[in-house]
């Protein structure tokens, strides 16, 4: 019977299977339209839901910009010649249609949007790390929605996270940023459409990224901790951490991945013990080596003052 | 002049319609093409309400902001919020004035004409609790913090009738503008304004001796502001951007004096505190598209910091080690650091399958101020003086990729990526560079779509060689003997990373998806440190649709981290104590659960979203190696954290107008953490003698029900 159920089982997730497939080849076996309708109205008919006309009540319906969809050809402008499509309804396809099922990838996908996005945040679309993932415009914009989740800060997390379900944890972390408030989100550090620094930072560098809002441990400093300078992410997870301050691991411990000197308990076990050591608890050693980030005071070597 | 520009705008549109039209209308003979007749979109509305809460302060997160702001207080509390927006098609304008019901900011309120003009204000405030109910005998709200009458140095640290109670929380608010002008088709020019205000106590160690210190409650008083502009230029093949920007960071405290709270006779000492600081970029970034799939991208930069804000005096306390002379030190820093970054980029399809990118990048951080000599008190020879160390860096990076697409969505990618760093260390009178190459190689697999089912492979392997140079070996292994650890980004290592993710959509109404993600450091490290570092991340996700009024979504995530490293400890006459081992283990699992359902179609919807977390971390710690003096042994306690969160939100839909929405919030946290907990119960962590500060961890249930009105008008 366990085997019967099983092989059952089987068979319809088999099925399943084949049909999802078929029924994905068979937009692709439709030919596409060659010639052009015009206008939104004709497209409106048949798409008459709300989803399709609330591009209208958008940026992309501001007839009055001539830059617009709306200035110019419509649901054409976006989806492509849909002349023989609106004529003989189902017998042809637009061009594009953006959903998921859609044969074009995301690069041509994206080539339509940039076709007028192809500046500012933008411009470096085509060379990020998501183009090359395959990911296309509509996967995390609706531009048939007046309020795109991608852009609203409160919501925007939840678009990313779709993808990047580690954040998803990370975010309701003990010691995190404040996205789920919307006061910091994504884009505050990263553009999606690639930009100047590593992992698609907004600034050049993960330190420039941090110091926009911690200007204070900018410097420079009259004593400097190197790896301070080499990049924030040594010591510090921005998306998330079950230890204090972001910290990638908890301090002595994490301190002692680096610094193993003289006189100092290395372990919490070490010299007279966990009971009486003052580096283990509170800030660990922060507690006395307080000006991890640069000490400007003379007596500043050790970061103690 | 903009009715004028409005009207030719509709003219051109009008005519261009027109055109089409006449195509259309030959060929498929459709009567009417107008565009639709777009009126003018308001989306007014005003809210108001009250709230209660049986437990505010501190709960509900760390971050308070928006409808939880008043969750501060404990008891009844107003919310309320006001949103005008809208947008008129034809003129292209859109507006917005919104205030606590924004989209995450407190205030916000723009007004453009779409492809002309935008002009726009944000604020905002972000309430952070950092340790709520703390105790400290210093009261924080200044720079000179005094111990209360009768405190006896030593004993009273852990004496709470000398402690009072008070939240360490820090508020910050931001207010910015914006402004941007479309000065033709191509030509386009930005502003950005802001002010960050950070206020209120943080805590901060205060070193009062080799055995001595206390938290301390630290005053927070920075502003930073920032300007931005940009002029940039964009036709449909080239886009360029040039931009400037400007920082500058002022702390209003300079420093902080306190009282000596472990030795007799009560002394003042002193910390310094940030420095103000400025900062200014300029750089340019755009590309140039051959054709829209061939392109390059090009960004360059150049950027100055500097700092010169007066050094404090040396010691207050004499009498505490190290005391240095101030004949010998200039009265400030006069520091000065440039950074440089370069990067191209090629990007291409040359073929409708394959596709490539070329990169290459460059980075430089350069001091350009000295090192500066140090010299203690009563010995003016360079050998019982210190220098201050300044660490420049250049990186420069080469990467490669090429994807193929087979039928079937089945994709392969792979890449590499030669990674070169020098970290030049200045020191008076010496220089010196250590140099890390770092190769990355990685293949990714996007197996051919069975059905609804996808799967992602990727695998990649880092190996980085460290060229050490002398002095830094010495510093590690003075004499040849190992006392010291080797900075971990200095370390030879291998890395390995694997990842899996899987894809399943379900009938159309569920869907699956699963990942799995390992990372396995190994450091080749012959001293102390870091030696190996393993992190585990697999994530489930569920979403369901059983139909257009409910979604519900599901997450599950589980996460592993390891760190192993080795030390040991040294006496004060380099007798060594026995080496150790150090396991450190980190684990956190997450759940999740929301639900969005509309349980009477244009009536009433309730959104509900539930979190649990877990994490709880461990330490093992061995004896490696007996020599000289012995590790103590004993239980090393692990540290947990517990958190339920559920919020659950109804809204009722009385009419076009009014909306009635009542929102419950339940959170439950418990915490231990060894660290902070009974810092001043004797016998339980004695340790609480040199620290002299008191914070439990957070254990609590708390509840909050807030009910508003919505008017749209």
């Amino acid at each position: 019977m366990q085997v019967s159920t099983a092989r059952f089982g089987q068979i319809l997730m088999l099925m399943l299977l084949i049909s999802g497939h078929v029924a994905a080849q068979d937009r692709e076996s439709l030919p596409a339209s060659t010639t052009f309708s015009t206008g939104a109205k004709v497209c409106l008919e048949c798409h008459d839901d709300e989803h399709a006309a609330a591009v209208m009540a958008g940026p992309h319906g501001m007839a009055g910009d001539a830059r617009t969809p709306a200035a110019n050809k419509g649901c054409e402008s976006c989806h492509g010649p849909g002349g023989e499509h609106a004529s003989k309804e189902k017998q042809f396809r637009v061009a594009q249609t953006f959903a998921s099922d859609d044969p074009a990838d995301a690069a041509v996908q994206a080539e339509t949007c940039m076709g007028c996005h192809n500046k500012s945040d933008q411009q470096h679309f085509l060379a990020s790390a998501h183009s090359r993932a395959d990911v296309a415009c509509g996967d995390c914009h609706n531009v048939h929605q007046r309020d795109d989740k991608s852009l609203a800060r409160i919501s925007q997390a939840e678009v990313c996270v779709d993808c990047h379900v580690e954040q998803k944890a990370n975010m309701n972390k003990f010691s995190r940023h404040p996205m789920r408030e919307g006061k910091v989100v994504c884009t505050d550090c990263h553009n999606p459409h690639g930009d100047k620094g590593p992992h698609m930072l907004v600034e050049a560098t993960v330190n420039e990224t941090c110091y926009t809002c911690h200007a204070e441990k900018r410097g420079p400093f009259l004593f400097e901790h190197e790896p301070v300078q080499d990049d924030c992410g040594e010591c510090h997870n921005p998306h998330g951490s079950i230890n204090e301050a972001l910290l990638t691991a908890r301090p002595p411990f994490l301190c002692q991945q680096c610094h193993n000197d003289t006189r100092h308990p290395g372990t919490v076990y070490a010299n007279s013990g966990f009971a009486v050591s003052n580096r283990t608890v509170g800030k660990g050693c922060s507690n006395c080596h307080t000006n991890v980030h640069g000490s400007n005071h003379p007596a500043g070597l050790t970061f103690r003052r | 002049m903009n009715s004028k520009r409005t009207a030719l705008c509709m003219a051109i549109a009008a005519a261009a319609m027109a055109s089409s039209v006449a195509i259309a209308q030959d060929e498929f003979g459709f009567e009417d093409e107008s565009a639709p007749v777009v009126k003018p979109v308001y989306d007014n509305h005003v809210e108001f309400g009250i709230g209660y809460t049986d437990d505010g302060n501190g709960k509900f997160g760390e971050y308070t902001s928006g409808l939880n702001s008043a969750l501060q207080s404990d008891g009844p509390f107003a919310v309320g919020g006001l949103r005008l927006s809208g947008s008129d098609g034809d003129s292209a304008s859109a507006w917005q004035v919104a205030a606590g019901m924004g989209n995450g900011r407190a205030l916000e309120a723009f007004y453009e004409v779409q492809g002309n003009f935008q002009v726009g204000f944000y604020g905002d405030r972000l309430e952070k609790i950092e340790y709520h109910k703390a105790r400290s005998p210093y009261q924080g709200g200044s720079d000179t913090l005094l111990l209360p009458a009768g405190f006896q140095p030593g004993t009273s640290v852990r004496d709470g009738s000398f402690f009072s109670e008070e939240n360490i929380a820090t508020t910050r608010q931001t207010f910015g503008f914006d402004a941007s002008k479309h000065v033709s088709d191509k030509w386009s020019l930005s502003f950005n304004a802001e002010r960050q205000d950070k206020d209120g106590d943080d805590t901060i160690g205060g070193n009062q001796g080799f055995s001595g210190t206390a938290l301390l409650p630290e005053p927070i008083d920075y502003k930073t502001d920032q300007l931005t502009a940009r002029i940039e230029y964009a036709d449909k093949c080239l886009q360029n951007g040039l931009e400037l920007y400007y920082s500058q960071f002022e702390n209003g405290n300079d420093g902080l004096v306190f009282d000596n709270a472990q030795f007799a006779p009560i002394n003042l000492e002193q910390l310094a505190l940030e420095p103000d600081n400025e900062f200014m970029r300029v750089g340019i970034d755009g590309g140039y598209s051959f054709d829209m799939r061939t392109r390059l991208s090009w960004f360059a930069d150049w950027s100055r910091g500097k700092q010169d804000q007066d050094f404090l005096p040396v010691v207050l306390d004499q009498a505490f080690a190290p005391t240095i002379d101030p004949v010998f030190v200039p009265s400030s820093l006069d520091g000065e650091v440039e950074r440089s970054a370069f990067k191209l980029t090629l990007v291409g399809r040359p073929l409708a399958r394959f596709d490539y990118r070329l990169e290459y990048d460059y980075r430089n951080r350069e001091n350009q101020h000295d090192a500066l000599p140090v010299q203690l008190v009563g010995g003016a020879t360079a050998s019982s003086g210190y220098s201050s160390h300044l660490y420049d860096k250049e990186t420069q990076s080469f990467a490669a990729e090429g994807g193929y697409r087979f039928a079937n969505r089945f994709r392969i990618r792979g890449g590499l990526e030669l990674l070169s760093t020098d970290r030049d260390t200045t020191t008076v009178g010496e220089s010196y560079t250590d140099t890390t190459d770092e190769d990355r190689y990685w293949l990714e697999l996007r197996l051919p779509s069975v059905g609804s089912f996808s799967a992602k492979l990727r695998a990649e392997y880092n190996v980085t060689d460290a060229d050490l140079s002398d002095e830094t070996l010495e510093f590690i292994s003075p004499g040849g003997v190992d006392r010291r650890a080797t900075p971990f980004f200095l370390l030879e290592r291998s890395q390995d990373v694997y990842e899996i993710n899987l894809d399943y959509a379900f009938a159309g109404s569920v869907s699956l998806y699963s990942s799995f993600k390992v990372i396995r450091d190994n450091f080749d490290n012959e001293n102390y440190g870091l030696h190996d570092r393993e992190s585990d991340v697999l994530n489930f996700g569920l979403s369901w649709s059983p139909s257009n009024l409910v979604a519900m979504s599901a997450y599950a995530s589980f996460e592993q981290y390891e760190l192993r490293q080795i030390g040991r400890q040294m006496g004060g006459t380099a007798v060594p104590y026995s080496e150790w081992n150090l396991k450190t283990e980190d684990e956190s699992d997450a759940f999740g659960l929301t639900l969005d359902w509309i349980v009477v179609e244009g009536r009433f919807d309730v959104k509900a979203d539930l979190a649990y977390l877990e994490s709880d971390s461990s330490y093992t710690s061995s004896v490696r190696e007996s020599a000289g003096i012995a590790l103590l042994t004993g239980a090393m306690p692990d540290s947990d954290d517990q958190l339920l969160r559920l919020n659950i939100v109804g809204n009722y839909h009385f009419n076009e107008q009014v909306d009635v929405s009542a929102r419950y919030i339940y959170e439950s946290r418990s915490a231990n953490d060894w660290a902070w907990d009974s810092l001043l119960t004797p016998g339980v962590n004695t340790t609480a003698s040199v620290v002299g500060f008191a914070y439990e961890r957070p254990d609590y249930d708390s509840q909050a029900l807030i009910m508003s009105v919505r008017y749209k008008f």
